[in-house]
């Protein structure tokens, strides 16, 4: 509401009293007398009128939270009726008539409302907070488990910070699988198993210098375990997953196959075999076969005709 | 559904009355006359105030913890006598 003549003294009590409610100020006590009506309004009224609307209601809402609560909560007791009503609609409570017996109950809602609602407001905040550490965290975390040839380059990226010594990419890389036997660890053998060709040439004596206190293998290699590409450059698919069984069902599966193709082939051989034989037996024989036939279904025959007569005699 | 007491049964079967408020269930002597003190002297008082609470049961709770100090036990069965009782005969 415009004022233009700001002389509360002027208003009635009624235009104070509305205008306080307007600016969301308790009301004094009923009794009292034009007089606080007018200091409060002007009290209030007068603060909100050098700050402009925005900023108005910027204080109203991000004001402290303790500011708010330890204002309402003296303020409770000298609302009206209709006011704590209307404070607990705010809330989304809807309260039923405000009476003697009532309304002490009501204000103690309003006040664990205006508590609780403080809370959630301080602890909004923080838990954000926590949680997108947490998040960033395991993204990165899961990322290195999951994918590896974009894994591999980010990892390239990443060695280069964490390893003190500037040597080569591939002396780090090693180093590397011989610190930390996590699964980050493991994904960089997909650009070292590349370069593995290259590097145990002329690097065996250097894998001696650098890995003194590594045991001797047969081959002379430090054996770490490395991942392998999946099944590039006919490596099997088994190493790239040691935790699971040697024998996945798929591996299993195609094991059994393989395991029946060798006979197959020869039971189809022999099947072949077989029917070549009869066919030739059939060819040989050709004149014979017809007169069995025909003893057979004579014989047949005549069964079927005694035993008709058998049935009908009897 | 929990296992409603004999006094809980008694009350639901039938209106109320002028029966005394610790016909109600969970309300016994001690409770009984803390609230006649304040003069709940009949079931149905506690039945209005009850209704005049819209028969919310969070606040019903604590009108009654804070008039005669009954346990949560006891806050429960009254609730839900009464409540019962409404759903049968208001």
């Amino acid at each position: 509401m415009p004022v233009f003549v700001e002389d509360p003294a002027q208003f009635s009590k009624e235009r104070l009293k509305s205008e306080l409610i307007a600016h969301n100020v308790a009301l004094p006590p009923p009794e009292s007398k034009k007089h606080a009506y007018v200091e409060l309004y002007l009290k209030h009224v007068k603060t909100n009128s050098t700050d402009f609307s925005s900023d108005e209601e910027e204080d109203h809402l991000n004001g402290s939270a303790e500011k708010e609560e330890a204002a309402e909560m003296v303020d409770l007791g000298l609302l009206t009726d209709d006011q704590l009503k209307a404070k607990l609609l705010q809330y989304g409570v809807k309260a039923g008539p405000i009476l003697a017996s009532t309304r002490f109950l009501y204000e103690k809602k309003l006040k664990r409302l205006l508590d609780s609602s403080a809370q959630h407001k301080i602890n909004g905040t923080a838990d954000a907070g926590l949680y997108s550490d947490s998040e960033e965290e395991d993204d990165e975390e899961q990322d290195s488990d999951e994918e590896q040839d974009s894994e591999s380059e980010q990892l390239l990226s990443e060695t280069k910070p964490r390893t003190e010594t500037s040597k080569t990419a591939s002396r780090d890389l090693t180093r590397l699988d011989k610190d930390t036997m996590t699964s980050k660890s493991l994904c960089l053998t997909s650009p070292s198993s590349r370069q593995k060709q290259t590097i145990r040439e002329p690097a065996s004596d250097v894998l001696s210098e650098m890995f003194p206190d590594a045991e001797r293998t047969p081959t002379g290699i430090f054996a770490t375990k490395r991942r392998s590409i999946k099944g590039a450059a006919g490596r099997p698919v088994q190493f790239k997953y040691p935790e699971l069984p040697l024998l996945s069902p798929t591996i299993l599966e195609r094991q059994e196959i393989q395991q029946r193709l060798v006979p197959l082939w020869v039971q189809v051989i022999v099947f072949l075999m077989v029917v070549c034989l009869l066919y030739i037996i059939y060819s040989c024989m050709d004149e014979q076969l017809s007169s069995p036939f025909t003893a057979l279904l004579d014989g047949l025959h005549e069964s079927a005709l005694t035993c008709i007569s058998s049935f009908t005699g009897a | 559904m929990s296992s409603t007491s004999q006094k809980h049964k008694d009350f639901v079967a039938e209106p109320m009355g002028e029966k005394s408020v610790m016909a109600l269930a969970g309300i016994g002597e001690v409770l009984g006359k803390r609230l006649e003190e304040k003069g709940f002297d009949k079931a149905y008082v506690v039945l209005g105030q009850f209704l005049v609470l819209r028969k919310d049961e969070e606040l019903f709770r604590e009108w009654l913890k804070d008039t005669c100090g009954a346990n949560t036990k006891q806050q429960g069965d009254c609730y839900s006598c009464l409540r019962e009782w409404c759903d049968s005969f208001l």
